[in-house]
Formats: structure tokens, C-alpha cells, sequence
């Protein structure tokens, strides 16, 4: 097992992107349905609600963002990738959970102050800005889940 | 089923409650000079022209309409049967005493309901209490029987209503939501108080009284029929000491008041659903808004024709959903 070190930065990178993107796919979709219902109704609204369908997707955009950190650090990209040893992939590999676990997480719960957002613009149009800074404020913790795993990326030395 | 299952059908219906009557709507169809004006109101508001003076049939279309939008916008919507079955059991009422009297019950048929009136009609004519649905088979035969051996159409509407009540809650036993829970039990604590004031009033004996409460799993049977069997002091008293003295203060005002107040706490109760995204309750939310509505339409058309004043309208209208 030569390659044990990059199959754990690989699998870190993977799982980044895999866990957060499946994270913003349930929530956007969920937004989606809620906001289907809502200009099933009123059309004129789609604008207003669009943008709080597309706030839970952000968490599979840091965790994309991650996996392409991880391959440039690996030079998979560039097709020779790195020699690491099995702890050198430990590391890169904990250093994407930050990411991949929060990323999730947080998209699922944006998804749910985003869908009861749609209510909020169902009932009073003129206050979608409060519906988006209250799931906004969610969005906080992928940011720093996403800086975190970039600072650790950018300061492993190998 | 998921509660998240339900955030189509909810942000639907949360446009749609912004088309409901607000207060200031039914004051100014209060303050109609004669029911044409109150009519002509409520049309501009979206409701259908009712045939002359007959306005009940509109409203019950009306509500049908409600209810079949509801469901149909609903994935599952099975829970939501509680909230009708007390017109199954008033079309198994209808069916009963017009069997009794060789009446045509169709003309009392109320909607919507969960089970096919028809079908009800046809097991009854023919004895098949089997072949009624299971929640009311029971309550059928008994109610039957009562009527046929005693002539007594009280008992008969005892029966039904209790039963209406115990099918009520059964659906509540098995219902995962909270809110609708809740509303399920609370429906029958006002059941019964209304009940208990009747009976007070009245002056049933402990037999009858027994037998018409449900026994709501808020309240004690034993302790309500002994509180009405004490008379009204003690009855007030009962109320106070059971956290219900809001109850207790409407009871002494006389029974438009009570009755009233029974219907108002049911519907804060069911406003709960207006800070709930997920889950069923918003559209249970969106029909009982529809039939508390129609509720006080009734009241302010009946109002119009019998042109009783409109302090008296003021005292019987409801609180609102929305």
C-alpha cells in the first residue's frame, strides 16, 4: 500500500465535496418545493423567492472550493501527484472533515430557515430582506467550517 | 410522511390566507344596511351570488371547495379526516331519524365529509351496520336502536354526538402531529363544557348527563358530571379549580357567551399552525380559518334576514384565523 497516504487525501477531498454537495441538494430542493407552492399561487413572487432557494447551495460550492484546494496541494491536477505517507493523508483527510461535516449540516438547516423564509414572503413580500439575513446568518458557519479546512491545507508542509 | 413533505402544499396555502375575511371585512358586513348589501360584499370579496335567500347552500359549497383544495395540494392528508368526521356522524343522524319518519335525509346532507353519505344511506335502509365504516358501525346500531325502541330523538343525538366525539379522538390517538392533537382534544373538552352547561341549564338528571358527555382526556368525566349534578355555583367552581376560569367567567354571562369563548380558544389553539412551516397543521390551519369564517357568515346572514341588531352580531362573532 505505497499509495495509502494519497488514497486518504484523495478520500479527504471526496468527502468534502460529496457530504456538502449533498447537503445544498437536499436543501435547495427543499427550498425548491417550497417556493414551487408559492409561485403556484402568485408568480409574480419568483424573483423574491429564487434567492432564498439559492442560499443553501453554497455549502456544495465551499465544499467543491475544498476538493480543489486538496488536489492542487496533492498535484492530482497536474497528473503526478505527491508522494505522501499514510499520516500525511491522515492530515489532509482531517483537514476536509470541517468542511464536509458542517457543510451538511448547515446547508440542511439554511434549508429550513430558507423554507419557512418562503412563508415569510408568502404572507409579507416586503420582508424577503429579513427572511435572507435570518438563514444568512446560518451561511456564518460553513464560512468559517470552509476557512478552517483551508487554513489547515495551505499549512501542511510535505 | 415526512413533515417536510408538506412545503408545497403549506407556501400554497399561505398566499391563499391572505384572501380570507379580516375583521375589519366582516364589520363592514355587519354594518351592511340589509342582507342585498351584505351579499353584494361578499361577492366583491370572491364569494359565489347565493339563490335569493338561501345562502347556506353557497357557503357550503364553499367550504367543499376549501376542503378538496386542501387535500388535494396535501401528499397525505388522512389526518386531516378529523376534522370532518363530525359531518359524517351529523349525515348519519340525518340518516337515522329520516329512516325513522320515511323523510328523505339527502336534503340534510352536510359536506365535506370523509365517507360517502349515499353509500351510509343505502347499509342503513337495507340493516347493513356492517357494512358502514368501522368508526361510526357501533354508534349507528346504537343510535338506532334507541330511536326505533324509545321514539326519543334525544337519545339518539346523544349517541351520535359522543360518538362523533370518540371517533375524534381515536384519530387523535394515532396523530403525530402536535398541534393537531391538541385542537383534537381540546374540540372535545369544549364539546363536553357546552354539553355540561346544557345539561346545567336544563337540569338533566345524572343518567343523562353520563351518557352525553364524551370525557375529554383534558378533563374527569366523574368530576364534570358531579360538578354538573352540584349546580351552577359548583359548576363555576369545578371550572376555576381546573385552570379553566375563563370558562367559568363566560358561563356566568349566559350561553351565547360560552359558546363563543369554547370556539374562540379552539381557534388560538389551531393558530399555533400559523408559526409552523413544516408539517400538516397549516393546511388543518387553512380549513379551520375557512370554517370559522363561514362560521360567522352564517351568523351575520341569519342576522341580515331575522334583521336582528348588529350589537347582537358584534356578540357572536368569532375570533378569526388570520
Amino acid at each position: 500500500m505505497a499509495n495509502l497516504g494519497l488514497v486518504f487525501a484523495i478520500a479527504g477531498a471526496a468527502l468534502a465535496a460529496f457530504l456538502s454537495g449533498m447537503g445544498s441538494a437536499k436543501g435547495v430542493g427543499m427550498v425548491g418545493e417550497a417556493a414551487a407552492g408559492l409561485v403556484s399561487e402568485d408568480p409574480s413572487k419568483f424573483t423574491k423567492v429564487l434567492i432564498l432557494q439559492i442560499l443553501p447551495g453554497t455549502q456544495g460550492l465551499y465544499g467543491f472550493i475544498t476538493a480543489i484546494m486538496v488536489m492542487i496541494k496533492i498535484k492530482l491536477l497536474s497528473g503526478t501527484p505527491v508522494e505522501l505517507t499514510p499520516a500525511q493523508g491522515l492530515q489532509i483527510l482531517a483537514a476536509c472533515l470541517p468542511m464536509a461535516f458542517v457543510g451538511y449540516f448547515s446547508a440542511i438547516g439554511q434549508a429550513r430557515v430558507a423554507a419557512s423564509g418562503v412563508s415569510v414572503v408568502a404572507k409579507k413580500p416586503a420582508e424577503q430582506s429579513k427572511a435572507m439575513v435570518l438563514s444568512a446568518m446560518v451561511e456564518t458557519y460553513a464560512v468559517l467550517a470552509l476557512l478552517t479546512s483551508l487554513l489547515m491545507i495551505l499549512r501542511l508542509n510535505f | 410522511m415526512k413533515t417536510q413533505d408538506y412545503l408545497y402544499a403549506v407556501s400554497a396555502l399561505r398566499v391563499s390566507e391572505e384572501n380570507l375575511l379580516k375583521e375589519s371585512d366582516l364589520e363592514q358586513l355587519i354594518n351592511a344596511p340589509d342582507y342585498k348589501k351584505a351579499i353584494a360584499l361578499l361577492t366583491e370579496k370572491g364569494y359565489e351570488k347565493p339563490d335569493g335567500n338561501d345562502f347556506s347552500k353557497m357557503l357550503d359549497n364553499r367550504l367543499s371547495e376549501v376542503w378538496d383544495r386542501v387535500v388535494k395540494s396535501a401528499p397525505e392528508a388522512k389526518s386531516l379526516n378529523m376534522l370532518i368526521i363530525k359531518n359524517d356522524f351529523q349525515n348519519l343522524k340525518a340518516i337515522i331519524k329520516s329512516e325513522v319518519i320515511n323523510d328523505d335525509a339527502r336534503k340534510y346532507f352536510v359536506s365535506p365529509c370523509v365517507y360517502d353519505p349515499e353509500k351510509m344511506l343505502e347499509a342503513i335502509k337495507e340493516r347493513r351496520f356492517a357494512d358502514l365504516p368501522e368508526l361510526m358501525r357501533e354508534t349507528a346500531k346504537k343510535a338506532f336502536d334507541a330511536i326505533t325502541k324509545t321514539g326519543n330523538g334525544q337519545y339518539c343525538d346523544i349517541i351520535t354526538d359522543v360518538g362523533t366525539l370518540e371517533a375524534i379522538l381515536s384519530y387523535a390517538e394515532n396523530e403525530e402531529d402536535e398541534t393537531l392533537k391538541k385542537y383534537a382534544y381540546e374540540m372535545c373538552t369544549a364539546c363536553d363544557l357546552k354539553t355540561a352547561y346544557r345539561c346545567i341549564k336544563t337540569k338533566k338528571n345524572e343518567s343523562f348527563v353520563k351518557n352525553a358527555l364524551c370525557g375529554s382526556p383534558m378533563l374527569s368525566k366523574d368530576g364534570l358530571v358531579s360538578a354538573v349534578m352540584s349546580g351552577e355555583n359548583d359548576f363555576s367552581e369545578y371550572l376555576n379549580s381546573n385552570g379553566l376560569s375563563k370558562y367559568a367567567a363566560a358561563f356566568e354571562k349566559g350561553t351565547s357567551a360560552f359558546e363563543k369563548l369554547c370556539d374562540d380558544e379552539l381557534i388560538k389553539t389551531m393558530k399555533q399552525a400559523k408559526m409552523t412551516v413544516f408539517g400538516i397543521s397549516p393546511l388543518a390551519g387553512y380549513y379551520v380559518a375557512n370554517e370559522t369564517e363561514i362560521k360567522c357568515l352564517r351568523i351575520i346572514l341569519s342576522a341580515k334576514l331575522s334583521e336582528a341588531s348588529d350589537e347582537v352580531i358584534r356578540e357572536r362573532m368569532r375570533e378569526l384565523y388570520v
